[in-house]
């Protein structure tokens, strides 16, 4: 495994008398991973994903991308070519008046020759598929649609991370549905690693590996399976469990026993239906 | 909301649809000049040919030039009527005892609603055939050479069309505002004038505080994504010049010559 970001004993504050927003956080993504970053508003998880890509500094430890430095100032472009965002508001990360200007904009901004970027733009849409949408303005767009074409405008980079800021928090179920199911065909596919800034516990358990935040520190990490058998944690820093695992902590109280815990409704199902058989 | 169009912009594929936004701009630019050349009536018939002309080659309805025209209208008339009646030139043509009306007012007052009718007509025209977001292009790539001596124009053009951008997000936010408003009770369209523009103001503060919002999380957004001002950046818009475009120019310029030797 590649280690691509590396955070050393990092700490930050807004501002010098307020208290730490991160208390001296460390933590590694792995090349190809979805990691998923969980906690409570103001636990510093978005604190966290802005550190990641040079848009703030640590006020004490290190960032590294890659092997670049955030606090070098040379790096930082670097940093943010291999970092992408996207962020929670679809509309308030949509820059051009229309899919092709949206997408085009980080290209631009790199200084590519059109033609490539026109190639480049062909390619990210596709992947997003938006590839019909070219020419819509963003009013016209879903906010699913609009959170695929910020994914686009940053695929088109060319990154090795996505960081997904609460991407899906503004969604409608479906949206919600359309952007994770696009994210993991660009991990699957493109082996893209993916850090997914959440506090929706369902969307963090299909990820390979979770690190669970609570006002400024690390305060668990792991396979979701096993985060998840420290149900009462979660609880007591406000994150609601998935409904089946609700389901499952409530039956082992009532002293029925599931060995493993499940984390999908369909296992659950399955769980259920052979639970009298076993015992 | 879903068919809401920015500024004036009516789609088409007539040829001056199809013209560079650079030439529009120019050709607008130099008709506003050349419009003050004009001084008797064959110059002003040429003037008229010409954007008469203009107008049936766009193929737009001239129910959209009409609604351009419209609220200058008012200011056509009364300058045509200013000048019939104050202009003492000529022969004596109508004496209605307290006023008089001059052969040269007449003419002066016709002249002047013309070259108004005219101008509007033709600006009308690039507005009508260019989509802001074209313009803005066009403002840009024509004032490129002042970005020498230190002109924002990089940073103008931007501002522009962010704020194009962001006008239908601050409409449909400014009618969501406004239904939350009247569900607690606000009247936006009955009561008197002063109650009216008092409710104004409770819809106007949450969209202020929510656009400084919206500005905060763009700029961050901007900044993710390698934005850092506009040097070495290349753009995905590309203007043409192409043979059209040279026409437009090479017919203004004769316009241009016509009304230098007719004028008197």
């Amino acid at each position: 495994m590649e280690e691509l970001i590396s955070v050393q004993n990092v700490s930050f504050r807004y501002q010098e008398e307020h208290p730490y927003v991160l208390k001296d956080v460390g933590l590694s993504v792995q090349k190809g991973e979805w990691l998923a970053i969980v906690g409570h508003n103001g636990s510093g998880k978005s604190t966290l994903a802005r550190l990641l890509n040079g848009l703030l500094l640590p006020e004490k430890g290190d960032v590294l991308v890659e092997g670049f430095n955030s606090r070098d100032e040379e790096s930082i472009w670097e940093i943010r070519r291999r970092v992408g965002i996207v962020f929670q508001n679809p509309d308030n990360q949509f820059v051009g008046t229309s899919v092709q200007d949206d997408v085009a904009f980080g290209l631009e901004n790199s200084g590519m020759p059109r033609e490539k970027m026109l190639k480049r733009i062909a390619e990210s849409v596709k992947k997003v598929r938006m590839e019909d949408f070219l020419d819509q303005e963003p009013h016209r767009l879903s906010g699913g649609q609009k959170q695929r074409v910020a994914i686009a405008g940053i695929i088109a980079l060319r990154p090795s991370i996505v960081i997904l800021d609460e991407a899906t928090s503004m969604l409608d179920p479906a949206g919600r549905k359309e952007v994770l199911q696009t994210m993991r065909e660009l991990k699957e596919e493109e082996g893209m690693t993916v850090i997914s800034i959440t506090h929706d516990l369902e969307e963090a358990a299909r990820a390979d590996r979770m690190i669970v935040m609570n006002a400024g520190e690390v305060i668990d990490e792991g396979v979701p399976v096993d985060v998840f058998e420290k149900g009462d944690m979660l609880e007591k820093i406000g994150l609601d469990l998935p409904f089946p695992l609700q389901v499952q902590r409530a039956l082992r109280e009532k002293g029925y026993d599931f060995s493993k815990l499940t984390l999908s409704q369909e296992e659950l199902v399955n769980e259920l239906w052979t639970l009298q058989s076993k015992s | 909301m879903q068919n809401i169009i920015i500024g004036q912009y009516v789609p088409g594929q007539s040829f001056i649809h199809k013209l560079d936004p650079r030439a529009k701009l120019l050709t607008a630019f130099l008709f506003v000049i050349i419009v003050f050349l004009a001084n008797n009536w064959l110059t002003y018939a040429l003037l008229g040919a010409f954007t008469l002309i203009a107008v049936f080659v766009s193929r737009l309805p001239l129910r959209y030039i009409y609604n351009g025209l419209k609220p200058i209208l008012l200011v056509i008339i009364l300058t045509f009527l200013l000048h019939v009646f104050l202009t003492k030139e000529g022969p004596l043509l109508f004496d209605f005892g307290f006023l008089e009306v001059y052969e040269g007012g007449v003419k002066q007052g016709v002249f002047i609603s013309l070259r108004l009718l005219f101008l509007i007509m033709i600006t009308s025209l690039l507005t009508l055939t260019t989509t802001p977001i074209d313009i803005t292009v066009g403002i840009e790539s024509l004032l490129g050479p002042m970005k020498k001596i230190g002109l924002p124009v990089h940073e103008f053009a931007l501002m522009m069309s962010i704020a194009l951008r962001f006008i239908p997000t601050l409409l449909e936010e400014t009618e969501k505002i406004m239904k939350a408003q009247s569900a607690r009770g606000a009247q936006f369209s009955s009561g008197p004038i002063k109650e009216r523009l008092k409710s104004i103001v409770p819809l106007l503060v949450p969209l202020f505080v929510s656009a400084f919002k919206r500005a905060e999380d763009l700029a961050m957004a901007m900044e993710a994504r390698g934005y850092r001002g506009g040097e070495g950046r290349t753009s995905i818009r590309l203007l043409k010049w192409s043979g059209k475009d040279t026409t437009l120019f090479i017919i203004l310029l004769m316009l241009s010559v016509g009304l230098l030797l007719l004028r008197s």
